[in-house]
């Protein structure tokens, strides 16, 4: 099969993939499924950023001159996406880390996950504050 | 000398996990604090003397890592921009760093806070530090998990889970987004140094490729878009108010303040280095029509809110739109004059929440009907909180007037008289809610308990009375080196 039809089809879908994690986090109130789509933009995104390193198409690796003569290698893949994708994939696991962990505690809190519901309804206490004692 | 540059972020870095090594090591809360206070005051005294140095032989100090030059390595640059930024930064870090002492003596996990307070001040110092994009995009990560950290640090507290997820989707969403873009531009630029993207933007400026002009317009786009993120502008304010009143008060000292101002740091990078060479008006525009969308909401919310600290963070909503009129001016002038607000803003804010934060920790509520006469059991805190909130409406001695009279200055000098007008207007409208709050805090005491004793700690005293010193020294100084301030952002504006 034609190598660009391949990659062109690939980055289409990646890119079907990202609208489809933001739909999740935009319009599904569960918390859970908020959380599973912001997972979904975030790899999805890295898979794009090493698809861009593959050489044989568009970029290519930032360093090339050796012995001061113009020299890119033949087969190379540019390793900067990759740097880049190492950075993004452990941010992104220490956000899936802590968004988890809140999760948890509201879930043990309220017993719901429905983050809209929970949101709306603290809007209404917004109109009406309880004069609570901070627990500290 | 140029890797004290290096150090800066790495410093709280170190001190923040010791912090925690400590606290696992169960040594004490001496130790805890001797640490947090040490980390944070060696960061100040080397970002002065940065600062100093950059300012003083007004050249630009670099310091690429690992020796490798710049479109490949990674730098750290300080100009005059980002050396007035860790100066104020680290100042302010001392004196809510004191206060926290104070603050953390009723608190079970002291550590949890000092740690994520000094990883959060690494992550700001790092942002304003960066030469490159996908670094700006690490560092902004790093601040922000550790804001969502700081506003849900009562974890039993469900309305401070729900402000902190709030937050961290919003900014998830928009700093993946921010990789993606950067990703795209990549293709383009081959290389995201600063200067790197600078010189590529003069060559596109003149001939534009269209796969080149969408990916930079994103790479434009979702940078402005996460400055307005972190400092909430109109239609990315909604997470503040409750994130800001949910975090413990040191900690909304310091995202009201400071990660509001380095928001606009981020704007102000991608306007007047990155983006330079393209005209820009539509941008500019769109930014000064949200800021006075910004101001009046701000201000109009303010005056009907009943939570305290929620008052204090509609106001810096207000102060937002204020600092985002004068950036979004590209002139020398409006940049000063924004630079000056973020400064004065963050003084004021800062020792307006520490202050409101006593009073709410004494009298374990936030609502304002239940804080009448707080002001009269507690004098010399509401005194502090009467300066700050002065400084915050602008009353002439203090340095908050000086901004804002450059501010109209600098729309008076281009002849945009309705902005001019509506700087005056949006004052006279974020009166209502200030005094709304200082005149509740000062009526008899109603529902004040009995026997309750002002709490006044050296350590909370220091941190009111080192923001207080600050704002006169500047009040002092200013008049006279207002004209300088805007030369040397103007030598910041000239240069790539």
């Amino acid at each position: 099969m034609n190598t660009v039809l391949t990659y062109n089809l690939l980055a289409l879908s990646l890119i079907a993939n990202i609208i489809i994690g933001l739909y999740a986090v935009v319009a599904k109130p569960n918390l859970i499924k908020k959380i599973i789509g912001l997972t979904i933009v975030n790899d999805t995104v890295c898979v794009l950023l090493v698809l861009m390193g593959y050489r044989g198409i568009r970029s290519q690796p930032p360093i090339y001159i050796i012995d001061g003569t113009f020299s890119p290698p033949p087969h190379t893949v540019d390793p900067l996406p990759q740097a880049f994708v190492l950075t993004a994939i452990v941010i992104g696991f220490s956000f899936t880390v802590f968004l988890s962990v809140i999760a948890l505690r509201i879930y043990e809190l309220y017993g719901s996950l429905n983050l809209h519901r929970l949101l709306v309804s603290e809007v209404v206490e917004e109109v009406e504050p309880d004069i609570e004692p901070l627990e500290e | 000398m140029e890797y004290i540059i290096s150090l800066l972020p790495l410093i709280p870095i170190a001190g923040g996990l010791l912090v925690i090594l400590l606290k696992t090591m169960s040594i004490g809360r001496f130790s805890e604090n001797i640490v947090f206070i040490v980390a944070v005051v060696l960061t100040t005294l080397l970002s002065i003397y940065t600062a100093y140095r950059a300012i003083s032989s007004e050249a630009i100090l670099k310091y690429c890592f690992g020796g490798w030059f710049e479109p490949v390595g990674i730098c750290y640059l300080v100009d005059s921009l980002s050396s007035i930024y860790i100066a104020f930064i680290s100042i302010i870090y001392i004196a809510v760093g004191l206060y926290s002492i104070w603050y953390g003596r009723h608190l079970s996990n002291t550590a949890t806070l000092y740690s994520l307070l000094l990883l959060h001040e690494a992550g700001l110092l790092g942002v304003v530090l960066t030469w490159d994009i996908f670094n700006l995009y690490v560092a902004i990560e790093l601040a922000g998990l550790t804001a969502y950290s700081i506003v849900a640090y009562y974890k039993h507290r469900a309305s401070s889970l729900l402000a902190s997820v709030r937050y961290a989707l919003a900014g998830g969403l928009y700093t993946s987004l921010l990789l993606l873009s950067i990703g795209l531009a990549y293709t383009t630029y081959a290389g995201l140094g600063y200067t790197h993207v600078y010189r590529v933007n003069t060559i596109l400026a003149s001939n534009i490729n269209p796969r080149g002009a969408v990916y930079t317009l994103f790479l434009l786009s979702m940078g402005l878009w996460v400055g307005f993120l972190i400092s909430a502008l109109y239609p990315n304010h909604f997470w503040l108010p409750g994130a800001h009143s949910e975090a413990p008060s040191p900690g909304s000292a310091v995202l009201s303040g400071l990660t509001a101002g380095v928001g606009v740091y981020i704007v102000a990078r991608f306007i007047y280095t990155l983006y330079k060479p393209f005209d820009l008006t539509v941008f500019t525009t769109a930014t000064l029509v949200l800021a006075a969308v910004n101001i009046f909401y701000g201000s109009l919310r303010m005056a009907v809110e009943n939570d305290v600290k929620r008052i204090l963070a509609y106001s810096t909503i207000v102060n937002t739109g204020f600092i985002y009129m004068g950036v979004s001016l590209t002139t020398a002038t409006g940049l000063a004059a924004g630079i000056l607000h973020t400064v004065n803003h963050a003084i004021g804010k800062a020792l307006a929440f520490l202050a409101i934060g006593a009073i709410v920790h004494t009298m374990r509520s936030r609502n304002i009907y239940a804080l009448e006469g707080a002001g009269k059991v507690m004098p010399y805190t509401y005194a502090f909180l009467l300066l700050s909130i002065l400084q915050l409406i602008g009353l002439p001695p203090l340095p908050g007037f000086y901004s804002k009279l450059l501010l109209y200055q600098a729309y008076v000098e281009k002849g945009l008289h309705i902005p001019a007008i509506i700087i005056i207007v949006g004052t006279i409208a974020s009166l209502n809610g200030y005094f709304r709050l200082l005149e509740h805090l000062w009526h008899q005491p109603l529902h004040i308990k009995p026997g309750i004793k002002e709490p006044l700690s050296i350590y909370q005293l220091s941190a009111y009375i080192l923001l207080t010193a600050l704002m006169l020294t500047l009040a002092t100084i200013l008049p006279h080196t207002l004209h300088n301030l805007v030369t040397l952002v103007d030598t910041f504006t000239k240069q790539p």
